[in-house]
């Protein structure tokens, strides 16, 4: 009789025990497999230290048209000149880090903050800018543009 | 005391004789005074003359002789007429001696040579044979006067003609320099400057109280006194010398002030040598103060965009109907400072309420309020979108997207701070709108990487502790069972 009493005093706090135990278990597989997913899912960012870069199709810029593209952590105006003849120009201007753009009608780069001029190559020839802008490497391989830092 | 006498005037006679046969003795100027020719009819009133100097100082040869065999003997010394590097070289035996020339003045300088072989007159000519110049180029060989004798080629008035005689030959300087202009003394005779010294004032600046007399530099040579980085001294040479132009009526104190504005720090302190100095405003040759309707032009060939905006906005006219002058308004002229965001609106140190008060101009008065209250805005978002940057960052968190939206607002800040030359304010909302959207991205791209840090620190905490429970439970559940088997 008194060991009928225990069984079923015992019983509830047994299965209480298991349930806690299968929610506790399923509990530590997800802070297992939560980083797990969390890793396996690409960042937002790209990477800071970039060397080189697909920027894409030969066909995605015009000839004559400009694009300004990420390479890391800065900006790049990558320019059609012909078929398959592209330059690439570190885009923040050189006198107060602006973002300067392609003028297609004079054929310079321009920088909207004080007017700054460079010519295609990137030299400075108008305008408060000090310094040429940073030239970079483009190539065409399989119809893909790559741009690259020159070292 | 018969005799004291007759001694003394015996003295007095041979004392006055020997100077007549000295006179007498310069044989060569006599002969040459007889033949009436130029060099001796110069030499008459040639300072050397005066001093005691013969033709044969610089000629050589035996002047006491009236024998032309004899006195113009090489055997003698006799060198005939100098050329070249000679003719310097002669002149500097005296001039380049110090102790023969305290005889004539003590404050005399002795390096003139040396002076003009570092110059660029002192390189070679182009025919090879020697320097370029010689002193007799621009000081004559025979009837050479004092620099302050108002005859001399060198004195004040005549500087400009005497240099001119090269520099304004085209044929002769496109042999050394074709790129160099040969109008100068024209110019020169359109600039304050020149008008005056064409009047006979010999205090005027000309040719050689920019350029040097003897050490003579291009423009380009750190050493010349018109490099660029030395431009505001040598203007302020009599441009600050209260005394010296206490007849001129205009101040003195610009040098002052040019250093400490913008322009001044950066040539002076940065070594900056695109900064404006004194002729990028007020010209070189042509030096004269801009007029009132120029000044945007002039201050436009660096600020261009500003000058554009500017010209095409509503102040253009108003400035001119009022004969303001267009950026001295606002910013002065040698004391221009950085022009900070203070500068506009309508408190302390805004220049705004200069003439828009609220009382006489309510829309103006408030568009710079409006135009200052929303840059004030953009730049404290800017701070702030710095500020959280930096928190997210000493997190550890990766923040590069946000970095590189923050270069958005800061394009932004100055781009309004061009825009605003065009006072239209709704074109400069535009602008700040761009900059506070990308701020707004900035600040929520940071505060959603804090929120990452926040959520991986509790994160933590949870998973230790479901670590710590389920450590707990499995300890209770294998006791249960080690307490079934012994049942």
């Amino acid at each position: 009789m008194t060991q009928e009493i225990q069984k079923e005093k015992v019983q509830p706090r047994r299965d209480f025990l298991k349930y806690l135990l299968s929610s506790v278990t399923a509990g530590f597989g997800l802070i297992v497999f939560y980083p797990v997913f969390s890793f396996m899912k690409p960042p937002k960012q790209r990477e800071v230290e970039v060397t080189s870069l697909k920027i894409g199709n030969v066909d995605d810029i015009e000839i004559g048209d400009s694009k300004i593209i990420r390479f890391g952590n800065k900006p790049v105006i990558v320019i059609r000149n012909g078929k398959e003849d592209f330059s690439a120009l570190s885009a923040t201007c050189t006198h107060l880090d602006c973002t300067v753009q392609y003028k297609k009608d004079e054929s310079v780069i321009w920088c909207a903050c004080h007017n700054g001029k460079y010519d295609l190559t990137g030299r400075n020839i108008s305008g408060p800018p000090p310094r040429p802008l940073e030239k970079f490497k483009a190539d065409v391989k399989n119809n893909e543009i790559i741009i690259s830092k020159i070292v | 005391m018969k005799n004291i006498l007759s001694k003394y005037i015996f003295v007095i006679f041979c004392l006055i004789f020997s100077q007549i046969t000295n006179a007498k003795t310069d044989e060569c100027f006599n002969c040459h005074s007889g033949l009436d020719d130029s060099p001796s009819k110069l030499f008459k009133n040639d300072i050397h003359q005066k001093v005691g100097l013969s033709c044969s100082s610089c000629h050589g040869g035996d002047n006491t002789s009236d024998d032309m065999e004899i006195s113009m003997d090489k055997k003698n010394g006799f060198l005939g007429i100098p050329s070249q590097n000679k003719i310097s070289e002669i002149c500097a035996k005296c001039h380049s001696d110090i102790e023969n020339m305290k005889k004539y003045r003590t404050d005399i300088s002795t390096g003139q040579l040396e002076e003009l072989k570092k110059s660029v007159h002192g390189a070679i000519a182009v025919d090879g044979k020697g320097m370029i110049l010689q002193c007799t180029t621009c000081h004559n060989a025979h009837g050479i006067k004092k620099v302050t004798d108002s005859g001399s080629l060198v004195y004040p008035t005549n500087i400009p003609n005497t240099c001119n005689k090269c520099h304004g030959d085209i044929n002769y300087m496109r042999k050394y320099n074709p790129g160099l202009s040969v109008d100068q003394l024209a110019k020169y005779r359109e600039s304050k400057h020149g008008k005056l010294n064409l009047k006979g004032n010999r205090k005027v600046a000309q040719c050689a109280s920019c350029h040097g007399s003897h050490a003579v530099f291009t423009s380009k040579d750190v050493r010349s006194k018109v490099y660029p980085l030395n431009i505001p001294e040598t203007c302020s040479t009599c441009h600050s010398d209260k005394e010296y132009m206490k007849e001129s009526n205009i101040p003195t104190d610009q040098f002052e002030k040019y250093k400490k504005s913008v322009h001044g720090v950066a040539l002076f302190e940065k070594k900056d040598i695109s900064a404006p100095v004194c002729n990028s405003c007020h010209g070189n040759h042509a030096a004269t103060p801009p007029g009132i309707s120029s000044i945007s032009k002039i201050c436009g060939t660096c600020h261009a965009l500003n000058a554009e905006l500017f010209g095409n906005s509503p102040h253009k006219k108003v400035f001119d109907e009022n004969n303001y002058p267009e950026c001295e308004t606002c910013h002065g002229n040698h004391l221009i400072l950085v022009a900070r965001d203070q500068l506009l609106g309508v408190n302390e140190g805004a220049v705004c309420a200069k003439c828009h008060t609220e009382e006489k101009n309510p829309k103006g008065f408030k568009a710079a309020v409006k135009m200052r209250a929303l840059i004030d805005s953009l730049v404290v978002l800017d701070s702030i979108s710095r500020r959280q940057i930096f928190i997210a960052e000493q997190k550890g968190m990766e923040v590069e997207e946000a970095k590189f939206k923050l270069r958005d607002v800061h394009q932004a800040e100055l781009e309004a701070r061009t825009v605003v030359h065009a006072f239209d304010a709704e074109k400069f909302s535009e602008i700040i709108n761009k900059g506070v959207n990308a701020s707004n991205e900035v600040i929520s791209e940071a505060n959603s990487q804090v929120d990452e840090y926040y959520f991986r620190r509790y994160g933590l905490v949870v998973a230790v502790l479901i670590i710590s429970l389920l450590a707990l439970l499995l300890y209770f559940q294998i006791k249960r069972i080690e307490a079934k088997q012994n049942l």
